[in-house]
């Protein structure tokens, strides 16, 4: 399968006031049709990433390394080249779909512009395509929500209309920012059930951002963790979920909760505070937070390495 | 029969021609924790601020140990809100910027225990900061030094100075990491043990909710759908809607897209998805109804979907 996307060595730092780096030698590659997890907390780089391969990060930042999509390279790219593929070969849907919409337009305008900007379509043939699209995503009343403001509908509804938006031009690659976090429960799962037959239907490549492990489990191919702006493990997503080697993804799992289970007396947690971007650790971050750590942790980072089917970033992974 | 600490009755709140919230009627006992399970818009954070007279409240009555909070004078609520305290969704901007932790907690006993010494308040301020898993040491801090997790120790800490008898919780872990939830709720199980706070706990994160409450109350479109205890609501929910947000929880979508909130349907609040409506439920929302020990439901059906 051909590449889609492919990260090499992505770097980034804010070097406004304290020099923060923010993304650390990531690498990651997408193939065609593929869809990939990117699993982290808040702060672990995993927004960055893709801010940093769209082109929009604030001025007070700098990427180093490369980002190729669909074979040209695209970090640094003049932003005239960058507009031809935002919003057609490559979209980006983001977790509050309140504010990734304008409020004072009808949904058909916002809908029918990408097809009239991307594709010169008339606005005429382009608000037929947005109601095709709207049926596509399963939004209820197509017509009637058309004439309608974001304001008018819930928030399941407004996040299916970002993504229709998305889908319109048909992109190589669609990047999913929690697309499910602003969401409530019943209609979360409803949006991960659409996502994955989209996928299908239009054998777009995914990738799929969250902190919930859960939520990219049951989606992804293959799921990457982040921690401290570093992937720490990346393997398939079976195997991940089921034998995790760095100690991080096995107590993530182990916080996950499980409704069937009885209830237990303590809630799983993890010890200690989440990484200082501003002062990072000499050897491994998840050092002073791991209850496997010794000494050579705290001094000497381990570096990605493969293991078996999966890469990992520890000294001494689980279950070797 | 102990006497219930609070005890809603008939609340509804009104913004405008918008109800938020309606016809709320639940009791708390000194001591116990009951969990709040509600999605956006349900209602949930606006009953936190009724109970506190944070909003203006249109019917109803909010009992504590037998007092209308509703009706009282400034002087006397004044003196009810040290044992009634509240810990927010966002620790972060529940804080004042410009006060170092120190001082934060401080504030409390200055406005409800004037007569006391500045050491002997040092001294409280830094055996809570120890109790909340601080250490004495950050006083000095100011919140942005902390992180999501230690923001909210702080806030929780500022609600125990008092010594309460209930801290209503709205949403204390949700702004923060997966990692770090666990950590707030077992703290808050602690303090809850160790004192004896009663804690209405709200949440729309199920697991949460249930690692922590002892009854738990169900609500959505601003009624209370169903009342239970834990293990019964978890084990054999019998509301459509609480069903529907269990089996959600485990990756079962709902069938029906969820309407707007401004097309809120007649009858029955959850009518428009709910998998078993019939004609009758566009009558007339439904009241609680008993259905087992503790347990009320407030569905027509309720009866068929048991059995």
């Amino acid at each position: 399968m051909a590449d889609v996307l492919n990260i090499e060595d992505l770097s980034i730092e804010f070097l406004k006031g304290q020099r923060i780096a923010a993304v650390r030698e990531v690498s990651l590659r997408v193939t065609q049709g593929e869809c990939v997890g990117i699993v982290g907390e808040s702060g672990s780089g995993k927004t960055q990433i893709f801010m940093g391969a769209l082109g929009l990060l604030p001025g007070s930042a700098r990427a180093t390394g490369s980002v190729r999509f669909e074979n040209a390279e695209i970090l640094g790219a003049p932003r005239a080249a960058l507009n031809r593929i935002r919003g057609s070969r490559l979209c980006m849907v983001f977790q509050d779909p309140m504010s990734s919409l304008t409020p004072h337009l009808r949904i058909a305008t916002q809908l029918a512009e990408v097809l009239v900007c991307h594709r010169g379509m008339s606005w005429r043939d382009s608000e037929q395509a947005a109601l095709r699209m709207l049926d596509r995503v399963r939004v209820p009343e197509a017509k009637r929500r058309l004439r309608q403001y974001p304001h008018q509908l819930s928030g399941g509804m407004r996040q299916r209309v970002t993504i229709a938006m998305s889908l319109l031009c048909e992109p190589a690659l669609m990047i999913a920012d929690e697309p499910t976090t602003a969401l409530d429960v019943t209609v979360q799962a409803q949006i991960i059930d659409l996502l994955r037959t989209l996928r299908h239907e239009f054998g777009t490549a995914f990738v799929l951002i969250s902190h919930d492990l859960a939520v990219v489990g049951g989606l992804a191919d293959r799921i990457l963790v982040m921690y401290a702006g570093r992937v720490i493990e990346s393997a398939d997503a079976a195997q991940l979920m089921s034998r995790p080697r760095h100690p991080y993804t096995a107590e993530l799992l182990r916080c996950l909760p499980d409704l069937s289970a009885p209830p237990l007396e303590r809630m799983p947690s993890l010890p200690g505070q989440p990484p200082d971007a501003a002062h990072p650790a000499a050897g491994c971050e998840f050092a002073p937070r791991c209850r496997y750590a010794v000494q050579r942790c705290r001094e000497q980072r381990p570096p990605l390495r493969q293991l078996g089917e999966t890469q990992v970033a520890c000294h001494f992974p689980v279950g070797s | 029969m102990i006497e219930p600490l609070l005890q809603v009755r008939d609340l509804s709140v009104r913004y405008g021609a918008a109800s938020v919230l309606e016809d709320v009627n639940f009791d708390l006992l000194a001591g116990e924790t009951l969990g709040l399970v509600g999605e956006s818009g349900s209602g949930k954070s606006t009953l936190a601020r009724a109970l506190l007279r944070l909003v203006p409240v249109s019917r109803g009555e909010v009992l504590w140990r037998g007092r209308n909070l509703l009706s009282c004078g400034a002087a006397e609520m004044r003196k009810h809100r040290r044992d009634l305290q509240i810990v927010f969704q966002d620790p972060l901007s529940s804080l004042n910027p410009r006060m170092t932790a120190g001082q934060i907690l401080a504030e409390p006993l200055k406005i409800f225990e004037p007569a006391l010494s500045a050491r002997d308040r040092q001294a409280r301020i830094d055996a809570m900061l120890e109790r909340v898993g601080l250490g004495k040491a950050v006083a000095r801090r100011y919140p942005r030094e902390f992180s999501g997790g230690q923001c909210q120790r702080i806030g929780i800490a500022r609600a125990m100075m008092l010594n309460p008898q209930l801290i209503v919780c709205d949403e204390p872990v949700s702004s923060l990491d997966v990692s770090i939830q666990g950590q707030i709720v077992n703290l808050l199980l602690d303090l809850q043990r160790d004192f004896g706070i009663a804690l209405l706990f709200i949440s729309h994160n199920l697991a949460v909710v249930r690692h922590l409450s002892r009854r738990v109350l169900v609500i959505y479109l601003g009624r209370l759908v169903e009342i239970a205890p834990r293990d019964a609501l978890f084990a054999a929910p019998v509301h459509p809607y609480t069903r529907g947000l269990l089996a959600a929880a485990s990756g079962v979508a709902l069938g029906e897209a969820e309407p707007p909130p401004s097309e809120r349907p007649s009858g029955c609040v959850f009518r428009a998805r709910c998998p078993h409506r019939q004609d009758l439920c566009a009558v007339a929302q439904p009241a609680l109804q008993a259905v087992g020990p503790e347990h009320f439901v407030a569905c027509r059906r309720a009866r068929d979907l048991m059995s």
